[in-house]
């Protein structure tokens, strides 16, 4: 049984990953880019984010060495992370089809 | 580019080391990475460098939680204690192990003779002075080993006046020898009996090798604090 995701930031960061290896600042660009800026996340939150995912082994992150000031790490989902982001998936779209119910679909 | 900003930035984190360390390189690839894209968009070098900075300022609960992330069992126990608790903790923790050791030393009764036979009222002075600075650095172990509180202040290891004080206790105890043997010196002459110059010369060697062994303890503590945090990249050069 899988502890569920904490907040949205969570979520969306493992989405962003979901379509591959990121660093921090593709990340956090993903994130307002594809949502055309309706989330915006900052570094500051960010950091803990990723740091508590990599503790969680959720993710795995790796030096991508480019001399020693452009060195960036890299996070990529581990399998655990890639299983609890299915069941996150799962779980949000029964709550999207739940909210649908009474919202309407054209919404 | 950014190396006095990322110092800027470094100093005013809590995270404590060896992670800071990390989290810094970290910063400074997202940095580069986000001036590079502020660029490519089309921003000047000034305009981009400005901006790309003001998204790597992190506000004090962002920096909370960037520390909470990091820290283990007993620093988020610390982190929730008021601060008059946590001095009166750190005293504890610095006087536990320094009644110990004098407890150990009462018990063995070779080491309690040879103290006395320095004579009491120096030995005591010598012990004052050494347990002092031994404490000081105990607190420091405590505080950056133990709970990682790697502060600006807690990093300021004044190294000068540890230095001092070494000095001041070596000479101290060698002024004490030398007054132990001019004592022995006049009590020969005085009563003009050579074997006391053997009992006399020993007995003055006290103070010396006592305030020789407490300063070496206090500098083996301070530079072994020091080399351990250097190795984290808490001080130091820095790239």
């Amino acid at each position: 049984m899988f502890e569920p995701i904490k907040t949205s930031t969570y979520f969306l960061v493992m989405l962003v990953l979901r379509d591959g290896p990121r660093h921090g600042y593709e990340i956090a660009a993903s994130i307002k880019d594809r949502s055309q800026g309706y989330f915006s996340i900052s570094f500051g939150s960010l950091y803990p984010v990723l740091h508590k995912l990599e503790k969680d082994s959720l993710v795995e992150a790796q030096w991508q060495e480019a001399g020693d000031v452009k060195s960036k790490k890299v996070y990529k989902l581990t399998d655990k992370g890639s299983r609890q982001l299915t069941a996150e998936l799962e779980q949000f779209n029964a709550m999207i089809t739940a909210f649908k119910g009474f919202i309407g679909e054209g919404v | 580019m950014f190396a006095k900003e990322l110092r800027e930035i470094e100093e005013e984190l809590t995270v404590p080391y060896p992670e800071r360390t990390q989290l810094i390189k970290e910063i400074a690839g997202d940095l580069h990475a986000s001036f590079e894209r502020l660029r490519q968009q089309g921003m000047s070098h000034e305009a981009a460098r400005v901006e790309a900075l003001r998204l790597f300022r992190f506000s004090s609960t962002e920096q909370l939680a960037i520390e909470v992330v990091h820290a283990n069992f007993l620093q988020r126990i610390w982190l929730k204690l008021p601060n008059s608790w946590r001095y009166l903790l750190e005293i504890g923790g610095c006087m536990f192990p320094l009644v110990a050791v004098m407890f150990i030393i009462q018990t063995k009764v070779s080491m309690f003779n040879l103290i006395l036979e320095g004579g009491v009222e120096g030995m005591l002075a010598i012990m004052v002075i050494g347990l002092f600075m031994l404490g000081r650095e105990l607190i420091r172990v405590i505080r950056l080993l133990l709970l990682k509180q790697h502060s600006r202040k807690n990093l300021n290891f004044d190294t000068n006046s540890v230095l001092l004080g070494v000095a001041a206790l070596v000479i101290f105890s060698g002024g004490l020898s030398l007054l132990g043997l001019y004592n022995t010196l006049l009590a020969v002459e005085l009563k003009n009996d050579y074997s006391l110059l053997v009992i006399g010369a020993r007995e003055s060697m006290v103070p010396l090798v006592f305030g020789t062994m407490m300063s070496s303890l206090v500098l083996f503590a301070h530079y072994g604090l020091k080399m351990m945090l250097h190795r984290w990249g808490a001080i130091g050069e820095r790239v």
